[in-house]
């Protein structure tokens, strides 16, 4: 684990992960206002001591609708991060470690689903089930099942013929044995890494389809949704963009570095 | 000539599932379509008749067969939301779509192609950091952000160029070209990076093949050894990166039409899906995925022409 | 004068803050036409010595003490002056066929590069014309096709014979041979020797043969020197160091190749390893760690090339010395 650490790319964004995560703890006991309290002689008022971030357009504190905006998004990259992780993990290693037709049928159910541009596809789903929050997480954990599968296929792929694989083969071990007691150990920095990035980007659709109004509704707090509302009053409150804006673009790098830290720190030693 | 069959075969199949899925995914809509659609309180009448437009009555391997051959003549049904064809209404929307994927295109190879080289030639020096550092916050940058950006700078502080709307063509190609800059550059400046890091990893991994080291033992200067042997051994696998690119692409104009209003696919399916407009989201879908379907089957083509040793597999 | 002059050549490589030593302070030469061996095991530092001769050796390495090449230092050149010598004066051909050329070039244009790259100003039809005949010279058939082929499509022996036509086609005065044959079939590889040493004969190519097989030296070189761990530990004329060996290396080396008279003895093998860079000690004899035959003075003292007669041995111990010890 040390020597994550001492890459400066895992570091830097596991220093922002962590911050993020400890707003995130706080948002669940305290937040300076209730998210949804209007007060509309505060409308779009200014960073204050009051309103450390200022207030929106129907006098909402923007800071307190930031720090469940970051929980919300939190939660929909966990659930996408496990679920893509879980079925890709079976899928792929089941494609991977046996090949032949079952590979074949399964990579061109993979490629199919790939044709569908990320976005398009959460959005197909939401068209099916509505739209609302459980349904977002819904569609962006399908989402990410695709990726997952091909790096776990393509690493099994890899080990399935290697001589500890065929070691353990000769020793008696069965399929389920070798596939995720042997082989899994070694794809795992890179399934780690994938699971960051997956993240990221379930960060970034999740903000993508809430400011299209597909994905979470007013007047929940969503990042998506305050960069979306935000928009109209560029002009007059710049502040209220930049605030979900760079929130966003943080997270998704932070995510980005752990993972290319995870991917360098690896790639070094092979 | 086997390849290409074999790759032929292969992109009627994968056209073939992504009509079964996007037909498919729309019939586990739970409850009545029709009344999903026009809402629970409409008129009996009404829904009585769009259901049988829909063709709800019949079973479901007919409908999807009907909707198939239908698919053949062009004819993909008729929108609830506007009243038009679909069909019409893909081919209006294609338009701005593929205009402004194409500049998008354009755009993110122009960015990634010197960038993404340089870095890998100066990767070790400290002055490449700043670069690197640049490219990957605008790999993190979520394009729509990047869209309001650029929007405040360049239509609102210095106002340069329009934020909103789209030009068409038939009205000066110069004004078109305006009206889609920022939109596209939007959606370019994130493709690019994601693209800058394929081309850099790939010609670092090149630089340390065997046939560099014999190019240099030959007495070829760094230079020239770039050119004429390593860039073009790198760039192979980076054709490949394009084609899943067109992919990002076109998502991400989904997003960017909604923010500079331009009347594409990406509006499109967004008012589509927000009014349940079935036979309108369907088409669309289906439009979508087979564009890129068809673009990675063009890029291995490609592919097979400009590496030698592909063909004879 | 000799073409090549290593005079207490050594060269390091710094990593993490320390220096490795991986060659040190050998001296060696080559004769105008002459075919020369460097022996030693893998990690012996032989590669890295014919790397720096073509000035391809790591960014990251340090050199001292001179490397003369037709009586000039080659460690003062600059990058330019490299590249105006390399693949026109000094040549080098490489371990890996397979791999060695580029993928995506013809064969023929990739050998007529070498030619141009160093003759300016020649046309087109005469730098084809050449490409063709060296490549008949280098006892290739169809040589026409073969000058249209991707590398893909040529074996590894038709490939190794590219790269000698390549390497030769400016008719240099020095080959570098890095272990030429060892990724190829047994058949092939005494084809690719025997061409290596036809050339050697008719163009009067000097050739540093780089290798770890004492074998395949044999009947072939005029000389050799014997490497072990970054020194030179025995050197003279082939036939005498392998009919006579002084050094327990080299006697050892030679113990364990099979051989008629060892038919159905037990191989003999050196005992312990090659230390790794890291694990080298700059004090006393290299192989002191491995010998059976050493005293306290080995493992203090380095012991200096001694001269029997062109037979240069480093050791402290006399032959005659080496012989009773070593059978006592």
């Amino acid at each position: 684990m040390g020597r994550y650490f001492k890459n400066p790319s895992f570091l830097i964004g596991f220093i922002i992960v962590s911050l993020m995560f400890m707003v995130l703890l706080i948002s669940f006991f305290y937040t300076p206002y209730d998210v949804t309290a209007m007060d509309f002689s505060m409308r779009l008022s200014p960073p204050s001591h009051e309103h450390l971030l200022g207030t929106d357009q129907f006098g909402r504190d923007i800071l307190s609708r930031l720090m469940k905006g970051i929980e919300v998004s939190f939660l929909i990259g966990i659930t996408a991060v496990i679920s893509g992780l879980f079925f890709g993990l079976v899928i792929g290693s089941l494609s991977g470690y046996f090949g032949g037709h079952l590979d074949d049928a399964i990579m061109k159910v993979i490629d199919t689903l790939m044709a569908f541009p990320g976005v398009l596809l959460a959005m197909m789903l939401i068209a099916v089930f509505g739209n609302g929050l459980t349904n977002t997480i819904l569609a962006l954990s399908i989402m990410a099942i695709p990726r997952f599968a091909r790096i776990t296929r393509s690493g099994y792929m890899e080990y399935r013929d290697s001589d500890f694989v065929r070691a353990e083969r000769i020793r008696g071990a069965g399929s389920v044995r070798i596939m995720y007691l042997h082989i899994l150990p070694n794809i795992l920095s890179e399934l780690v890494a994938t699971s960051s990035l997956s993240f990221a980007s379930a960060i970034m659709s999740e903000a993508g389809l809430s400011y299209l109004g597909l994905g979470m509704q007013p007047p929940a707090p969503s990042l998506g949704i305050m960069l979306s509302e935000a928009q109209d009053y560029m002009l007059r409150s710049p502040w209220y963009v930049l605030i979900p804006t760079i929130t966003i673009a943080l997270l998704v790098i932070a995510f980005n570095l752990i993972g290319d830290g995870v991917q360098e720190v690896n790639g070094g030693e092979r | 000539m086997r390849y290409y069959l074999r790759k032929l075969v292969g992109l009627v199949i994968t056209l073939f599932l992504v009509s079964l899925v996007t037909f498919f995914v729309f019939q586990i809509l739970p409850g009545d379509p029709a009344l999903i659609i026009l809402g629970i309180d409409a008129d009996p009448y009404q829904v009585e008749a769009l259901r049988a437009s829909l063709g709800l009555g019949r079973p479901l391997s007919m409908r999807y067969l009907s909707w198939l051959t239908g698919l053949f003549s062009g004819d993909l049904g008729v929108s609830i939301r506007y009243n038009q064809s679909v069909s019409s209404l893909i081919k209006e929307g294609l338009k701005v779509t593929s205009l402004l994927a194409l500049y998008s295109m354009v755009l993110t190879v122009l960015i990634a192609l010197p960038v993404g080289i340089w870095l890998a030639v100066h990767s070790r020096k400290r002055y490449s950091i700043p670069v690197s550092v640049l490219s990957q916050i605008s790999l993190s940058v979520p394009s729509f952000c990047m869209g309001i950006f650029l929007i405040s700078i360049f239509s609102v502080r210095l106002g340069w160029l329009p934020s909103i709307g789209y030009t068409p063509l038939s009205e000066g190609l110069l004004a078109s070209f305006k009206s889609l800059l920022l939109p596209s550059l939007s959606v370019a400046i994130g493709s690019s990076a994601v693209l800058i890091r394929y081309i850099k990893v790939s010609v670092q991994r090149e630089e340390g093949k065997d046939y560099v080291r014999t190019a240099r033992s030959k007495g070829l200067t760094r230079g020239r050894i770039m050119y004429t042997h390593v860039l073009k051994n790198s760039l192979i696998p980076v054709i490949t990166t394009l084609g899943l690119l067109t992919a990002d692409i076109l998502g991400g104009s989904i997003i960017i039409e909604n923010i500079f209003s331009l009347p594409g696919i990406g509006r499109l399916i967004t008012v589509s899906i927000a009014s349940r407009d079935l036979p309108l989201i369907q088409g669309l879908v289906l439009y979508l995925a087979s564009i890129v379907v068809v673009c990675n089957f063009i890029v291995d083509l490609i592919y097979s022409l400009v590496d030698p040793r592909i063909r004879l597999r | 004068m000799s073409l090549v002059e290593l005079k207490d050549f050594s060269l390091s490589f710094s990593e993490k803050g320390r220096l490795l030593e991986a060659v040190n302070s050998i001296s060696l030469s080559i004769e105008q036409s002459e075919m020369v061996a460097l022996v030693g095991e893998s990690g012996c530092g032989k590669s890295a010595t014919a790397l720096s001769l073509i000035g391809l050796e790591n960014e990251s390495a340090v050199f001292s003490g001179h490397v003369y090449f037709e009586d000039v230092d080659l460690l003062t050149f600059s990058e330019k002056e490299w590249e105006k010598i390399r693949g026109n004066r000094i040549s080098m051909i490489f371990q890996e066929p397979m791999t060695a050329l580029n993928p995506l070039l013809k064969v023929g244009p990739q050998i007529a590069e070498n030619l141009s790259v160093h003759h300016q100003n020649v046309r087109r039809a005469v730098i084809r014309d050449k490409v063709l005949e060296i490549l008949k010279s280098v006892g290739l058939s169809d040589v026409e096709r073969i000058y249209r082929s991707y590398p893909h499509q040529l074996s590894g022996g038709q490939r190794q014979r590219i790269m000698i036509a390549m390497a030769l086609i400016n008719n240099p005065s020095l080959l570098i041979a890095d272990e030429p044959t060892t990724a190829l079939d047994v058949t092939i590889q005494a084809e690719i020797i025997d061409l290596i040493k036809r050339m050697n004969r008719e163009k009067g190519t000097a050739v540093l043969l780089i290798s770890h097989n004492l074998s395949l030296v044999k009947g072939l070189t005029r000389r050799a020197y014997i490497m072990y761990s970054g020194s030179i530990v025995e050197s003279g004329h082939t036939e005498e160091i392998l009919n006579n060996p002084i050094h327990p290396y080299t006697r050892g080396l030679l113990a364990s190749v099979p051989s008629i008279k060892s038919r159905g003895r037990r191989l003999y093998s050196i005992p312990g390893y090659v230390p790794s860079l890291e694990e080298r000690s700059n004090v006393g004899c290299p192989f002191a760690s491995r010998c059976s035959i050493k005293s306290e003075k080995c493992m203090k003292e380095r012991p200096k090339m001694s001269d029997l007669g062109g037979h240069g041995y480093s050791c402290f111990f006399s032959p005659e010395e080496i012989e009773r010890r070593m059978n006592g």
